[in-house]
């Protein structure tokens, strides 16, 4: 005597199982079962047979019709532009341009009284890692850090409440927010 | 009979068609469709041009020179060396435009233009006019990194505190009003954007500022529509030529004498038939230069335009 499965999970499977344990197929039974398998093989691979003849068909029609289907479109200018680049301050490696050729030096002067200098030759990153080193880049960025942390300015309301938590309650603020989950937006 | 026949066809054809005339139009008299398809390009996306101070250039010469005069001052006395007519003082260079040609060529097949019902003639007048637009927009967007004065940085967000900053040094500078601000849509819409000092929404991420006291009308408007049109005093323009490099790009906040565009010959199209590829080549160009008339006339807006 078969014993009834206990661990099925839906109602319709514990009825198969308890049919297929209570009773045996029969002969007309079990060739339809073998039927049903053949039949679920065959559908198997001719959907894969399907699915390669689709793709045969489309890389076909992509050989045949390589470039005719498009219509090239080709700049035109007569003048090459170039770029010049921050190679002094806390902007070191930024892009000036592109420009036209005949506007750089006129621009490359004008940077050069504002006291920043410019180079045509683009600095390499092991160039622009040697120039964060120096004194002259970090008196650079400490005025810059400066002057955005002075933009920053006022401060809303939950600032000012988690500064006023973190005073009375000796925690330090960033503790203080992540305690409470951080709100997007708000910089401590 | 059949040669009757034959003849009154043929007379027949002949009335109807006419001797030499063609069914077929001809592709230099779909040059207008070109035009037309190309000027529409380039009205629609001109977003810097019509803001900054057109000069044009007929005549011979390709650098279009505009000198700088400086300001008269008002001396503390009377001596000659400081008369309020003295401007030699000033060291400044004249603003150089160099006229330059910019277009885009476009080829179409003979097949195709035979074979489409298409009219490929305004295809091509739009593929060239979205593509010189472009162009002339990204030289004129630029000209923003030529600025001297930059509110922003590298890797720093816009912040109301920079638009005051920048509507303060143009002031100071006196540059006449209107001011223009032309930012890449980053700058405006992305979640460290402008729209987020407006935004006025009550949960958490928003909270700052609305509990801040964000002003509610124009919040409304922004949650509404996406934008008011104004901010702190400039007119906005959102530009997506502006060259994004590692999340930063720069846009301006400019008076209109801060840059000039000089026009040397409008935009036109030429066609000209190529035997050997079977196909027209259809050519549409346009001769202009941008340049930097007065630097102090504008404040480079350097920030991140993505989180």
């Amino acid at each position: 005597m078969a014993t009834k499965r206990k661990d099925i999970k839906s109602q319709d499977q514990s009825v198969v199982d308890e049919t297929l344990d209570q009773k045996p197929l029969s002969q007309s039974e079990r060739e339809e079962l073998e039927q049903l398998r053949a039949e679920k093989e065959n559908f198997d691979a001719q959907a894969q047979l399907d699915s390669k003849y689709l793709q045969e068909m489309q890389a076909l029609k992509q050989k045949g019709t390589a470039g005719l289907q498009t219509i090239p479109v080709k700049e035109i200018f007569d003048v090459k532009f170039i770029s010049l680049w921050h190679v002094s301050g806390h902007n070191y490696g930024k892009r000036v341009g592109p420009i036209h050729p005949a506007a750089a030096e006129d621009t490359f002067l004008m940077f050069r009284k504002a006291g920043i200098r410019l180079s045509s030759t683009q600095p390499t990153a092991q160039e622009t890692e040697a120039y964060k080193q120096t004194a002259e880049f970090k008196r650079a960025m400490e005025k810059e850090n400066v002057r955005r942390q002075t933009k920053k300015g006022k401060k809303g309301t939950m600032e000012k409440l988690i500064e006023a938590i973190a005073q009375k309650s000796g925690i330090p603020a960033s503790q203080v927010v992540q305690i409470a989950g951080k709100p997007a937006g708000v910089e401590v | 009979m059949k040669e009757f026949r034959l003849l009154r066809f043929l007379l027949w054809t002949l009335n109807e068609r006419g001797a030499g005339e063609t069914t077929a139009t001809t592709m230099t008299e779909s040059i207008p469709t070109a035009v037309s398809a190309a000027l529409l390009e380039l009205e629609e996306g001109n977003i810097v041009q019509p803001l900054v101070r057109n000069y044009a250039f007929p005549g011979p010469g390709i650098v279009h020179s505009t000198p700088i005069i400086s300001k008269l001052t008002s001396e503390s006395d009377d001596s000659l060396a400081n008369q309020a007519i003295d401007s030699g003082t000033y060291t400044g260079s004249p603003s150089n435009a160099t006229i330059t040609v910019y277009g885009a060529t476009v080829f179409l097949k003979e097949i195709a233009v035979l074979g489409t019902v298409d009219d490929l003639m305004a295809v091509a007048g739009q593929l060239i006019g979205s593509c010189v637009i472009k162009k002339k927009d990204a030289v004129m967007c630029a000209l923003f990194t030529s600025i001297t004065q930059n509110e922003g940085s590298a890797n720093s967000n816009i912040g109301a505190a920079d638009l005051f900053d920048a509507y303060n040094f143009l002031r100071g500078q006196i540059a006449p009003e209107p001011y223009s601000l032309v930012l890449h849509p980053g700058h405006i819409w992305s979640s460290i954007g402008l729209v987020n000092i407006f935004a006025n929404v009550a949960d958490s991420s928003h909270f700052s500022q609305a509990s801040a006291g964000a002003p509610g009308t124009v919040g409304d408007e922004v949650m509404r529509n996406g934008w008011a049109g104004r901010i702190f005093g400039f007119n906005l323009y959102a530009d997506a030529n502006i060259a994004v490099t590692s999340r930063a790009g720069s846009g301006c906040a400019f008076s209109r004498d801060a840059f000039k565009f000089v026009p040397k010959r409008d935009f036109r199209i030429d066609v000209l038939f190529s035997g050997p590829e079977v196909g027209w080549q259809v050519s549409g160009t346009e001769l202009f230069a941008g340049a930097v008339l007065k630097n102090n006339f504008g404040d480079e807006m350097q920030f991140n335009t993505s989180p």
